[in-house]
């Protein structure tokens, strides 16, 4: 196997789920939001986005933060900096593999 | 809205949430209906007692606004918009690195992130220009704004606006853009006192953009309607 293919193994496996997946790009791109906004773009049950948001937050990849806006309690999550250099290093990688899959005849 | 911002990026997505409940543009809309009516009652009747006033209050809420769009509009949506469908963070302008407003509306940069917009200096800003640009077009030492200045002006209008916000988190069709220039002419039968013609173009920027807004309110509310508390996802 060629160095492109292999280094698919050293993909970040807690990234590379897609509800996980997911949650980091909504994060990436917008920089904060809360749990109500990730589950609608998403499309993940209450639980299930709970219990990924704690594996990503485990791992050290997102802060989550509780705080009111007016009277209403929300659950801030946001990418850490740990959390922004895995996700590139994620996309570096399986760009990386991607493309030299294709370049091949 | 919701379907113009399916399909996009995240960050794209996250810029056109802003837009979603229709508040910056009721925002922008009913303050510059309110700046556009006292300059119409100003030219009729300048020299009243109450105007001094009435145009301190104005300013200073012109001023407020301007300044603090993102925390008022933020405080409002805090009770209207993130319990029904979720908070995210408010889009950069990116414009604001750039002081001089004519400058910025003529450059395209590239986004600093995916999440920003351009609204406040392509949309709501432009109207302010459109209306120093007719107050501009005096001549023979007249105060009264040449006539065909409005309707030419607010097709320039029409034209920018659909043509920098169409690829921006909050874009506009041909056809919403085309209601700017149609009220342009339609002013030309209007006979108004010589200082109040300059004001006709915030009047059609805050009829033009309260009526987005409070369509795109209307829509978004019956649409999401407001969850009981305890089914909120906490």
């Amino acid at each position: 196997m060629s160095a492109g293919i292999q280094d698919l193994s050293r993909l970040d496996r807690v990234i590379h789920e897609p509800a996980r997946l997911m949650i980091m790009m909504v994060l990436q791109g917008a920089g904060e939001a809360d749990f109500l906004y990730l589950q609608r773009e998403c499309g993940l049950t209450q639980g299930n986005l709970s219990s990924h948001l704690a594996r990503l937050e485990e791992a050290g990849y997102i802060d989550i933060e509780k705080k009111f806006r007016g009277k209403l309690p929300l659950t801030i999550c946001r990418l850490s900096e740990k959390g922004k250099a895995a996700f590139a290093g994620y996309t570096e990688t399986l760009v990386g593999a991607l493309q030299s899959n294709r370049s091949r005849p | 809205m919701a379907d113009q911002i399916a399909g996009q990026s995240p960050g794209k997505r996250a810029a056109a949430y802003w837009f979603i409940d229709g508040l910056p543009e009721i925002g922008f809309g009913l303050l510059y209906l309110a700046w556009s009516v006292l300059g119409l009652v100003w030219g009729s009747s300048p020299n009243s007692a109450w105007m001094k006033w009435a145009v301190v209050a104005a300013s200073l809420a012109f001023l407020v606004f301007f300044c603090w769009d993102r925390r008022i509009l933020d405080f409002v949506k805090a009770r209207l918009t993130y319990p029904r469908t979720g908070y995210v963070r408010p889009p950069k302008e990116p414009s604001q690195k750039q002081p001089d407003p004519f400058l910025s509306l003529a450059e395209a940069p590239p986004p600093l992130d995916e999440n920003v917009t351009y609204f406040r200096m392509r949309t709501a800003f432009l109207f302010f220009v459109a209306m120093q640009l007719v107050s501009m077009t005096t001549s023979g030492g007249s105060e009264r704004p040449a006539r065909w200045s409005v309707p030419v002006v607010m097709m320039a209008v029409a034209a920018l606006e659909y043509y920098w916000t169409r690829d921006d988190a909050r874009p506009y069709s041909v056809w919403s853009s085309a209601a700017i220039a149609a009220a342009g002419w339609l002013t030309v039968a209007w006979e108004l006192p010589a200082r109040s013609t300059a004001f006709l173009p915030l009047l059609i920027g805050g009829l033009w953009l309260s009526a987005h807004g409070l369509w795109s309110l209307v829509r978004y509310l019956r649409a999401n309607p407001r969850p009981q508390y305890e089914s909120v996802p906490r």
